[in-house]
């Protein structure tokens, strides 16, 4: 399991068919059980648009975000401020 | 593409679907967020700014319709008068409520910096968000209250 921030890895990308990865701000919160039994909120779908670094045009890819038990994701978006571009 | 069984961060499992150029749909959610975004600030301030002639434009209407239902000399007791009068104050209370909303907003904040302009548009628009909710309220009191008025007082001439 691994301590690194979350990213996506996007490749090929549909403006440039380059290679680029986006780190994720994903926002959580725990989840409590009042009725004793397990309530794990299950994974979330979202769709998150991403800018092409080299382009600069828009594109939309889906991810599926499975939280730890005893939590719920909130939000995920890019992280712009740490951006990087491998292709 | 990533592994078909996703990512490992900080106990989440991230699966990466395929990457795709904007659908026409999503496009247009994107400029309707936009507008929504962008008008958000406007229609709060336009709604208290109409609010407040209605308001106050009420007032006339109801005292006019009472005149008219009113025997010219007809005496008011003090509770009567009272009753009679509530609805001009409950619309002066509502059209001061939006008066609250319309006001400026004196506040500073950088437009480089995207969290402080978020944080004054969150102001704005929760004290406009308040301002219309009890003003519409206090209107809708007034409103209700002033027909009763003048239900009560049909045939009173």
């Amino acid at each position: 399991m691994s301590k690194s921030p979350p990213q996506i890895t996007v490749n090929p990308c549909p403006n440039c068919q380059g290679h680029h990865t986006f780190p994720l701000r994903i926002r959580r919160s725990p989840v409590m059980s009042l009725s004793g039994e397990a309530n794990q909120p299950g994974p979330r779908k979202f769709t998150l648009l991403c800018t092409c670094p080299k382009t600069g045009q828009t594109f939309q890819t889906e991810l599926t975000v499975t939280p730890p038990p005893s939590e719920r994701i909130v939000s995920v978006e890019p992280d712009p401020a740490e951006e990087e571009d491998e292709s | 593409m990533n592994d078909p069984d996703g990512d490992f961060f900080d106990g989440m499992i991230i699966e990466t679907g395929e990457a795709t150029p904007l659908t026409p749909h999503n496009q247009a959610l994107i400029l309707a967020g936009r507008e929504l975004i962008s008008e958000s600030l406007s229609v709060g301030r336009e709604f208290c700014k109409s609010m407040i002639s209605i308001s106050t434009g009420a007032i006339p209407i109801y005292l006019g319709i009472l005149a008219f239902i009113l025997p010219e000399s007809y005496m008011l007791g003090i509770s009567r008068g009272a009753l009679i009068v509530l609805p001009v104050l409950l619309f002066l209370t509502a059209a001061a409520v939006f008066t609250y909303g319309y006001f400026p907003l004196t506040d500073s904040f950088s437009l480089d910096v995207i969290e402080e302009i978020e944080a004054v548009r969150g102001r704005v628009i929760s004290r406009r968000t308040a301002a219309a909710r009890w003003g519409f309220g206090l209107f809708l009191a007034a409103s209700l209250l002033a027909a009763l008025m003048l239900v009560a007082n049909i045939g009173a001439r």
